[in-house]
């Protein structure tokens, strides 16, 4: 693509404006996610959908290792460019990191930057097939390799479904740097067409966190993106950044939750979503997905009373394949983003909980 | 005027149309999500700028041809589809099988849509793919009964002579459920708002997930740009084209198209994603017997009342 110097600064200054931002928390800089999610939409930013949408990958929190890591250079590689990657670690950088990322956006070159050569990569015997939505997307991957596919990658292999079909298998990683996800939390899925087969846990990380509040309503956000209900998604954003003192004023949680309890559309979307059954679980986490969005916006629950001690960690890990399975990916998707509130965040228990914020404060 | 030049005219007014449309409805979707009103105004250029430096890329083994083809497409298929109505001179196209030809257009869009998905070799594309063969399968059938009520009353198949049919009443007067049947259909073969599912957030962006630089730019150019020519074939079919006092036809049938692309734009938030298994009980339960008994009305309207 031969475009000349000046088209392409020029492209790049009208671009300015509209640059795709691809957050991905550290498990705890939560709340500095949602800080630069804010700073993002009142420039103008949106936030991107998948790593071929994104401009600028900013990394929320100190640095990552391990899974998460990999996952951010896979995320990376897949990345199409123009691509900055940043670092975000302390509330004060906010302002100055978009700007620095804006002006790194807007002088890269093609040059210094090529992307990965196509070869699928070998990891011991196993065929990675690179695909390059990093952990979000992996097409085919099974044990006994047939290289004959296209781009040298396997075909995926079939297997009876639920139904005794024979269906292609593949395996779905949701991990952690996949928008609207839990920060500490990655599934392996087996899928069958969109159903699926098997969920395997690979990580879930329950997360400290100062104001629970403020986390709900942002899961409550989130639910309400996945489900389409664009418009109250944003509603409860506004609450939620007025929550956590980014504006000066912010929907009334009461109001909002009325509102939210009075949409009929949503109600028949989350009816029979994700039904929990609240026997060796925390009475909160019970119901289907519309009775836990409620909870997530009930302004009632804002105390600083702690969550599920670290001990039930492990219930969630168990409750997760044995609920997840045999529903479809749209349904993961929303009872995850369900719980997240609920289940992956614990209150602080240590001495600097929360001030008694007001209930309902109509800014 | 010549016959070489009124078609010359009639093709630059097609391309025209859509252009300004596509551009004013992505403009009008900014600012209604966007921080401030100039902010939306300018999103069209904005990621116009943005997708056109950016690189290609795929994942391996994706079929490219296939998949860029699909994205071609799908800005073409809209230009076919306005090819029949005619925006003030005689259409481009002036088939005496106009709705007919509407109606093939909109199926090609399934396949387009579909290798989209499957031509990306990503398995969130996969699942969208498929998602919108479902919504599809479930809106297809309605949006072809609609189509022949207009048909019916006009006892032509021909796009002109409908919108002429109409210069004492506008369809949508007695057949508001065709009307309403229709603005669905175009919601769904446009992959907008709640008919969307196919291109979610749960899925990464699905259909449209993989896509970057030039592929995406006509994507998603294609998606608004189908929208404008439902809207505009939806208005010619309904709202009696280009039939009112005052102004002239081809400002008339603007109107009319920009009310209905401004209505389907302020809706794409406000509901809920209707996925595939839920939308087939409305689409089959509810919206095609809506379209038969509306067409039975029709019928007995046009044959012993002698309405038209």
């Amino acid at each position: 693509m031969g475009l000349s110097a000046t088209v392409d600064r020029l492209l790049g200054r009208l671009a300015l404006g509209r640059l795709h931002v691809l957050p991905v928390e550290v498990p705890g800089a939560g709340e500095l996610r949602m800080r630069l999610e804010h700073a993002c939409r009142v420039r103008g930013w949106p936030l991107a959908t998948s790593p071929a949408d994104a401009d600028l990958l900013v990394v929320c929190g100190s640095e990552p290792h391990g899974d998460l890591a990999a996952a951010l250079d896979r995320v990376w590689q897949a990345m199409p460019g123009p691509r900055v990657r940043g670092t975000l670690s302390a509330v004060p950088e906010l302002p100055g990191v978009l700007d620095e990322l804006a002006a790194d956006y807007l002088a890269w070159n093609r040059a210094e930057d090529p992307l990965p050569s196509a070869e699928p990569d070998q990891h011991g015997g196993h065929d990675m097939g690179d695909h390059d939505m990093g952990d979000m997307d992996m097409g085919d991957h099974m044990g006994d390799m047939d290289m004959g596919g296209p781009g040298g990658i396997a075909l995926a292999s079939g297997a009876d479904d639920r139904d005794g079909l024979e269906m292609d298998v593949l395996h779905l990683p949701l991990g952690p740097a996949l928008p609207d996800w839990p920060a500490g939390l990655s599934l392996l899925l087996t899928l069958q067409g969109d159903v699926v087969a098997a969920v395997e846990v690979t990580a879930a990380q329950r997360i400290p966190v100062h104001d629970p509040f403020a986390y709900r309503l942002d899961w409550a956000a989130r639910l309400l993106q996945l489900t389409g209900a664009g418009a109250l998604a944003d509603r409860v954003l506004a609450a939620r950044d007025h929550r956590l003192g980014l504006t000066g004023s912010g929907p009334d949680p009461v109001d909002l939750r009325r509102r939210i309890a009075r949409s009929w559309p949503l109600k028949r979307a989350l009816r029979g979503v994700g039904p929990v059954d609240a026997v060796d679980v925390p009475v909160e986490w019970g119901g289907d997905c519309y009775d836990r969005l409620l909870r997530l916006v009930d302004p009632g629950n804002d105390r600083t009373a702690p969550g599920p001690a670290v001990q039930d960690l492990p219930a969630l890990a168990e409750l997760l394949p044995g609920l997840l399975t045999g529903s479809e990916l749209a349904d993961v998707r929303l009872t995850v983003a369900s719980l997240a509130g609920l289940a992956f965040i614990a209150a602080e228990t240590s001495a600097g909980s929360p001030v008694d914020h007001p209930v309902g404060a109509a800014g | 005027m010549t016959d070489a030049a009124s078609a010359v005219l009639s093709v630059v007014l097609t391309v025209v149309v859509l252009g300004v449309g596509g551009l004013c409805a992505a403009a009008f979707g900014g600012v209604l999500a966007g921080p401030s009103v100039r902010h939306g105004l300018t999103l069209p250029l904005a990621e116009t700028a943005r997708l056109l430096r950016q690189r290609r890329r795929s994942a391996p083994g994706a079929d490219l041809l296939l998949w860029r083809i699909a994205g071609a497409g799908l800005v073409l298929v809209p230009l076919l589809m306005l090819a029949v109505v005619p925006l003030g001179p005689p259409p481009v196209l002036d088939s005496a099988v106009g709705v007919v030809w509407f109606n093939t257009a909109d199926v090609a869009v399934w396949a387009l849509v579909w290798l989209l998905g499957w031509g990306a070799n990503a398995t969130f594309a996969l699942v969208g793919a498929f998602r919108f063969l479902a919504s599809a399968l479930a809106y297809e059938l309605p949006l072809m009964f609609a189509l022949t009520a207009p048909a019916v009353a006009a006892h032509s198949l021909r796009v002109t002579d409908i919108v002429a049919a109409q210069a004492g009443l506008p369809y949508v007067v007695w057949m508001p459920l065709a009307f309403v049947v229709l603005l669905v259909g175009v919601a769904g073969f446009s992959v907008w708002g709640s008919l969307g599912p196919a291109a979610g957030p749960d899925l990464a962006g699905g259909v449209l997930g993989e896509l970057s630089g030039p592929d995406r730019w006509l994507a998603l150019t294609g998606r608004y740009l189908l929208l404008v020519a439902g809207s505009v074939f939806t208005a010619a079919l309904f709202l009696g084209g280009g039939a009112g006092p005052l102004l002239p036809s081809w400002c008339w049938l603007l109107v009319k198209s920009a009310v209905l692309v401004a209505a389907l734009v302020v809706l794409r938030n406000r509901l809920v994603l209707l996925r595939p298994d839920r939308f087939m009980e409305i689409g089959w339960l509810i919206l095609l017997p809506a379209a038969l008994l509306q067409l039975l009305v029709v019928s007995l309207l046009v044959t012993v009342g002698g309405w038209s």
